[in-house]
């Protein structure tokens, strides 16, 4: 069962707009609504996003070429749009930022891949943020020279 | 070797030793896996993580055979929440001992593959549809004057029935033998009229309409002039057909249904113009059939109105009618158009003005039979024995066609010996049938200029003719190599190309 991507604006100011991706981003996937209300400044939610396959990322490649003109913010990006932003160049342009996004860190207490939302300042020379919670320390769950080489594309 | 350069690839790779322990792997086998380092250090062995038996084996036989590379396709579905089709690679890393594994995800392009056969399959089952639908408008047009087209024989029979009735009333029968069979005759024959056009319009609606066959042009004109001919009845339209071939049978490898719809379609058009003129004079339907060194081309005029320039451009369209509501859908010429370019022909309107003249284009069977043989083709497999039929009898051709050609078997035929010593120029024919009496020339010429081209395969004459001594004397002149006696059957030829598929020894 196809799940089509729905985008919803979440936030919409004079220069800003805000938009909230649902769904998977595949080779059916438009961007009009992100397009057509086009501001200063566009901050894309990823929170939602099931998936993004190699013909999403090259739907997206080509949508960034129409908001060359806006300063573009992601957040929110789970681990599935950041294996394919590390795979793939063009994701990010000089007009792009990532603001957060979220890496798997495990926990041995409860046995189990805790997804952790972070923001791109914590990450210093490539190494993985420390992150505590119920007084355990959690152990980053993958490469961290593959999972943060995207902080290192300036577009 | 240093590994670690593998880690800049963006293809998953593995390296395995004796027993399966992995030694390495890169970054992306990892995120390919969805295993962290984590996952991957608790688990010593690569069949833990791809718990597939044909990884194991490929390894195993890498390691047995010390070979190169092999390279497979495979579904991997013990991977967490994912299918994945993948093209994996296996190399033998010979001063280390250890086999290298590289993985190419192919599973988009396989689901893409697949979506879009099924929305291709979805679009020619809405083309068919909308040929059909055509094809019932077409019908239910010519249904009216199909009825007074029964009712004529319809009534020769009922009244000769009772005319027999009346004989066997008679005294003496005996006396009446002779009218008694003629009645009967003639009410056999009206019933055959009227069997010959329900046959004709069930099969113009229910026929299979993927068989491809060798059907000559003369009879599929013969076919659609039937069933039109009660509207040209009721029209009073005068339809003539003019062969300017050589030959009686101008053959090509077609669906016959398809080019009945194209005739009978632009043939309609024809009567409905011709009446929308209301003129009196000259009602006129004219069919021509010439032909070129490569193509058949086939005139349809009309005395009718004639096409506006404005509306020329639009005529081609789907859905485009000057017909009353009702009347027409508006699909004639785009589905004639359809028809035709299947079969790599073109139909072009050559005079808007009376006589208002459309002419079809179709090439001739040889090439015809090539494109197709070709387009065919499996790809995955190689073709490996063509073979050239030449006689100028449809069924001979039709008979070869369906006993023989395969995915492996191209089958060629030409109508006609000009035809086929113009296939004959690259040595590609693994075997030749020749028919032994044709109109051009006999099949003993054919075979010498055959020989002369420099072919040195088997020729197999098809003959119901040929004396035995004839026979004899062309096969130990080395002409030709075996015979196929008239008439033959599916198994006959079949054996008869086994047995010289390996050429002449």
């Amino acid at each position: 069962m196809s799940d089509k991507l729905v985008i919803n604006i979440t936030k919409n100011e004079s220069e800003l707009t805000e938009f909230l991706l649902q769904g998977q981003i595949d080779e059916d996937s438009t961007f009009e609504e992100i397009t057509s209300s086009l501001k200063k400044k566009i901050i894309i939610d990823f929170n939602e996003v099931t998936l993004i396959n190699s013909c999403g990322v090259r739907e997206w490649i080509n949508f960034l070429e129409n908001v060359k003109d806006s300063t573009i913010i992601y957040k929110n990006c789970p681990q599935v749009v950041i294996e394919q932003i590390n795979m793939v160049h063009g994701f990010i342009l000089p007009n792009t930022s990532i603001e957060s996004f979220y890496a798997p860190y495990y926990s041995e207490k409860s046995d189990d891949v805790i997804k952790v939302l972070l923001l791109s300042d914590q990450i210093i020379d490539g190494k993985a943020p420390r992150i505590e919670q119920d007084d355990e320390e959690l152990e980053f769950d993958a490469i961290e020279a593959q999972y943060f080489q995207f902080l290192k594309q300036k577009g | 070797m240093n590994f670690e350069i593998l880690d800049s690839l963006f293809e998953p790779i593995v390296i395995v030793n004796k027993d399966n322990e992995i030694v390495y792997y890169n970054h992306m086998f990892s995120t390919f896996t969805k295993s962290s380092p984590r996952i991957i250090k608790n688990k010593k062995y690569l069949r833990e993580i791809i718990a597939t038996s044909f990884l194991s084996d490929m390894v195993e036989l890498i390691f047995k055979t010390e070979s190169a590379t092999i390279s497979k396709e495979e579904l991997i579905d013990s991977l967490p929440d994912q299918e994945i089709h993948v093209i994996i690679k296996g190399a033998f890393l010979s001063e280390q001992s250890l086999v290298m594994i590289s993985f190419n995800d192919i599973t988009i392009e396989k689901n893409l593959y697949q979506k879009y056969r099924y929305q291709i399959d979805e679009l020619k089952e809405i083309h068919h549809q909308i040929v059909q639908a055509d094809k019932l408008s077409t019908i239910g047009e010519i249904t009216a004057s199909i009825s007074h087209e029964i009712s004529n024989p319809l009534t020769i029979a009922s009244g000769t029935l009772e005319l027999i009735k009346a004989l066997f009333e008679s005294d003496d029968l005996n006396s009446q033998k002779e009218l008694l069979d003629s009645c009967l005759n003639d009410v056999i024959e009206s019933f055959m009229r009227i069997n010959n056009i329900i046959k004709g319009m069930k099969k113009f609606l229910h026929g299979n309409e993927d068989k491809k066959e060798y059907v000559a042009i003369e009879e599929i004109i013969e076919n659609s002039t039937r069933l039109v001919n009660s509207q040209l009845k009721k029209s009073q339209v005068n339809l003539s057909v003019k062969n300017n071939t050589e030959s009686n049978e101008s053959i090509i490898y077609v669906n016959s249904l398809k080019m009945e719809q194209l005739f009978i379609n632009l043939i309609k058009n024809s009567i409905d113009s011709i009446n929308s003129t209301n003129g009196e004079s000259d009602k006129s339907i004219q069919i021509t059939l010439n032909e070129t060194a490569m193509c058949y081309e086939i005139l349809i005029s009309d005395t009718g109105a004639g096409i506006p320039k404005e509306i020329q451009d639009k005529i081609f369209e789907s859905f485009f009618t000057t017909k009353e509501v009702g009347e027409g859908t508006g699909l004639g010429l785009a589905i004639a158009t359809k028809i035709i370019e299947s079969y790599q022909g073109t139909l072009e309107l050559l005079s808007p003005i009376a006589p208002t003249t459309f002419k079809i284009t179709i090439p001739k069977m040889s090439t015809l039979s090539i494109a197709s043989s070709t387009l065919n083709r499996d790809n995955d497999q190689e073709m490996n024995l063509n073979i050239l039929v030449i006689d100028d009898e449809v069924k001979i051709l039709n008979l070869f066609n369906e006993s023989i050609s395969s995915n492996n078997i191209n089958v060629i035929c030409a109508s006609n010996p000009t035809e086929a010593l113009n296939l004959i120029d690259d040595g590609r024919f693994n075997i030749i049938f020749i028919d032994y009496s044709m109109p051009e020339m006999n099949g003993d010429e054919l075979a010498k200029k055959v020989r002369k081209l420099n072919y040195k395969g088997p020729i197999i004459y098809l003959t119901g003719k040929a004396t035995d001594s004839k026979i004899k004397n062309d096969i130990s002149s080395g002409l030709f190599n075996d015979h196929l006696l008239k008439p033959f059957n599916k198994e006959d030829i079949t054996s008869i190309v086994k047995k010289w598929e390996l050429g002449v020894k």
